[in-house]
């Protein structure tokens, strides 16, 4: 399957890598996360290529590995630097190394860039509100999910599906749907869903979670945004009724899918509160709620989903009637596609081969 | 998986099937279940044609399902009537529907067909004695048996492994099988195996279960009926020896086994006396000794086969036949032959549609 490589995904949580070694398969790909004694983080291939044994069960000597299988070492840079045999000091032949994958840390996150191309930095998503922590109070997690990376974009950009998978918590109450405004646009290349309502009761979840907004009449403004190649943001602010307040209550809630193989996902979501940020109730309630809503609610229909689909990873290979909520789900699948294309210079060759045709007529 | 589609299955036995869905795999197509309030059954296609989500996580609301993931509605016949988005009234695009399976309820099962053509009810085996509760009295139950619903249709068919696998309980001494005389009869589509031995002791269970039959010699029946795809009676009936009105006592056991998938077979089960129709006790003595046959016996061997064999149809593995084998043999190839039958007639079916316009040039 291809997947989209030249961008960033999220590899880890900073709290995950450690100078312990772990894998973890991206892209099909599995690979070598730890720490190097500066603290900063190292990704590499972590199939030896010798006889492709697994480095993540050898050892750290100072910053290099040494391979569990006959002990070939590599450096941070997936040179290998020694080779025991024979007596110490073996040859080493100039293909004996690992692929080295950029690593940037920003935003509690290790980012990892899995092309071919110059990584740039500047192309990491903003999730400014986890390491804002004069604003914000972030609650953060990891799932792996039985199904297809794009269905975690599809679920958040379709929230019609919020009254019915969430029905007793986030879901709206049905009459304040009704007087929902809802707005799909496309803003540089980003998908955005946008909802606002007036005079309506925040959602029981949230209501349960900030004393402010509870059992009184608020005005909301919930949008999702989606962002190449699998990041979808959610922004819910509330004010009182009436009031155009710029004092908006509410929460950042960021999910980074992270693509294992064509039926699984590592998931990487966030939650960033701007209220009662120092309230220990209120972090484990977030925990509570993330853990219902996220792990027994939206991984589940993911992955039942996927089951209906059985190995076919594109919904849209199956012919799924759509409705008119699946316009940002399309879009977003849509723009994916198209880089994806571009990337592979399958729009290249399209274009040359239009051009040709043109010649001979 | 292979499977003969234009037939009844049973989805599951009544007491199963409620306001609450459920899901069954049919020939590994995924299928929802589920009963509207004035009790009729609906069979559908699971996946719902939105994003697929399965409406067996979804609910009955007024006799119609409704998608767990956004809310979309389908009535009984698989048509969406209500899609909520936007303002509880949103379109609906024809295309919006689910594939509704022919469904029967007959001797206290839920039967559903699952081919192309018009669904014919003659088709559907006799198993009366389940729901003829003047005559019968009838306990019942289902497993999931990880194995071929072929192997599992392969031993009920031979019941000469009564003596061994069932060592001791249901079957009798292994003398008991020597003197046998057999008979195979077609009726329709049906197949039967009839055996019978003259003047033995009865097996230790049914000695059990009817004390009359203790200190006599008896005349014992052994009659096994075979429907396609996977439904099978066992009929066993003792009399006294030589006196063919005395001492009447028969068992009628079913077992429907329904097809999931190649390594998965979902094993429905029924045991009906006409003997000692009030007693709840010989209901749990029986149950215990069919449970101990069918769930640990039966179910360990036909699984460990499947492990040594693999997926592949057992014919193809050059099986070494014996004389027993005559009743399976016959109801595979007939089976075979409905299938091939069905394929055969779908391409005929494509042929005739999709070339008229196409002339073949001679050689």
């Amino acid at each position: 399957m291809s997947y989209l490589r030249n961008t960033w995904y999220v590899a880890g949580w900073d709290y995950e890598i450690s100078r312990e070694m772990m894998a973890r398969v991206i892209l099909e790909e599995s690979i070598l996360l730890y720490r190097k004694e500066d603290g900063s983080a190292v990704a590499m291939s972590n199939r030896c290529p010798h006889r492709m044994a697994p480095l993540q069960k050898g050892k750290l000597k100072g910053d290099a590995v040494e391979c569990p299988y006959h002990g070939l070492v590599f450096d941070t840079t997936g040179r290998c630097i020694h080779n025991p045999h024979p007596h110490g000091n073996g040859p080493i032949p100039p293909e004996m190394k690992l692929r080295q994958y950029p690593v940037v840390e920003r935003d509690g996150a290790i980012w990892i860039w899995m092309g071919d191309r110059p990584a740039d930095s500047s192309l990491i998503p903003d999730y400014h509100w986890i390491s804002a922590t004069a604003h914000y109070r972030t609650t953060r997690g990891v799932i792996e999910i039985a199904c297809n990376y794009q269905s975690v974009a599809d679920n958040l950009l379709d929230l019609t599906h919020l009254s019915y998978v969430h029905p007793s918590g986030l879901g709206p109450n049905l009459n304040d749907v009704m007087s929902e405004r809802l707005e799909h646009v496309i803003e540089n290349k980003q998908v955005w869903c946008k909802r606002t309502a007036k005079n309506v009761r925040a959602s029981m979840d949230f209501q349960m979670l900030n004393p402010r907004i509870r059992d009184v009449a608020v005005d909301k403004k919930h949008d999702v945004r989606w962002i190449a190649p699998a990041h979808s943001l959610i922004s819910v602010h509330y004010v009182k009724a009436g009031t155009q307040s710029t004092d908006a209550t509410g929460a950042d809630i960021g999910h980074m899918a992270t693509p294992i193989s064509p039926t699984k996902t590592l998931m990487f979501w966030n939650i960033s509160r701007n209220f009662l940020l120092d309230s220990a109730e209120v972090d484990v309630r977030m925990e509570q709620f993330a853990h219902i809503a996220i792990d027994h609610q939206d991984a589940v229909i993911m992955a039942e989903q996927q089951r209906m689909m059985g190995n076919e990873w594109d919904i849209n290979r199956l012919n799924p009637v759509c409705l008119p909520n699946d316009i940002s789900v399309n879009r977003a699948r849509n723009i994916l596609r198209r880089m994806i294309d571009e990337e592979n210079g399958v729009i290249a060759r399209t274009a040359d081969v239009v051009n040709l045709t043109a010649e001979i007529d | 998986m292979i499977g003969l589609r234009n037939i009844w299955y049973i989805a599951a036995w009544d007491y199963e099937v409620t306001e609450r869905p459920v899901e069954r795999i049919i020939l590994e197509k995924s299928v929802v279940v589920f009963r509207a309030a004035d009790g009729s059954a609906s069979v559908l296609d699971n996946a719902c044609p939105h994003r697929f989500a399965p409406l067996s996580r979804g609910r009955v609301i007024a006799g119609n399902i409704e998608c767990a993931y956004h809310g979309l509605r389908f009535n009984s016949d698989g048509k969406c009537i209500h899609n909520p988005h936007p303002n509880g009234c949103g379109p609906i695009p024809p295309a919006l529907c689910v594939r509704k399976y022919p469904v029967v309820e007959r001797h206290c099962a839920i039967w559903v067909w699952m081919g192309d053509k018009v669904p014919d009810e003659t088709l559907i085996p006799d198993y009366h004695y389940i729901d003829d509760t003047e005559n019968y009295r009838t306990f019942r139950g289902v497993f999931e048996l990880d194995s071929h619903y072929w192997l599992g249709c392969d031993n009920a068919l031979d019941l000469t492994h009564v003596t061994y696998v069932h060592a001791g309980g249901l079957g009798g001494g292994a003398d008991n099988v020597i003197n046998e005389r057999r008979e195979l009869v077609r009726d329709g589509n049906s197949l039967w195996c009839k055996r019978y031995n003259d003047d033995i002791v009865a097996g230790p269970d049914f000695r059990r279960f009817n004390p009359a039959l203790n200190d006599i010699k008896v005349d014992k029946q052994q009659n096994v009926r075979w429907d396609p795809p996977g439904n099978i009676l066992i009929v066993i009936l003792y009399t006294k020896a030589n006196e063919p009105d005395a001492c009447k006592t028969s068992v009628y056991a079913g077992n429907m086994l329904c097809p999931v998938s190649d390594t998965k077979t979902r094993f429905h089960w029924s045991v009906s006396r006409d003997f000692a129709l009030d007693s709840d006790k010989l209901d749990d003595a029986m149950r215990a000794v069919t449970e101990l046959a069918l769930i640990k016996q039966d179910k360990a061997m036909i699984e460990d086969q499947l492990t040594l064999m693999g997926t592949i149809d057992i014919d193809e593995l050059n099986p070494v036949y014996i004389q027993d084998d005559v009743l399976p043999l016959r109801a595979k190839m007939t089976l075979d032959a409905m299938i091939k039958t069905e394929s055969q007639e779908r391409v005929d079916e494509a042929l005739n549609w999709r070339t008229p316009h196409i002339s073949l040039t001679p050689a």
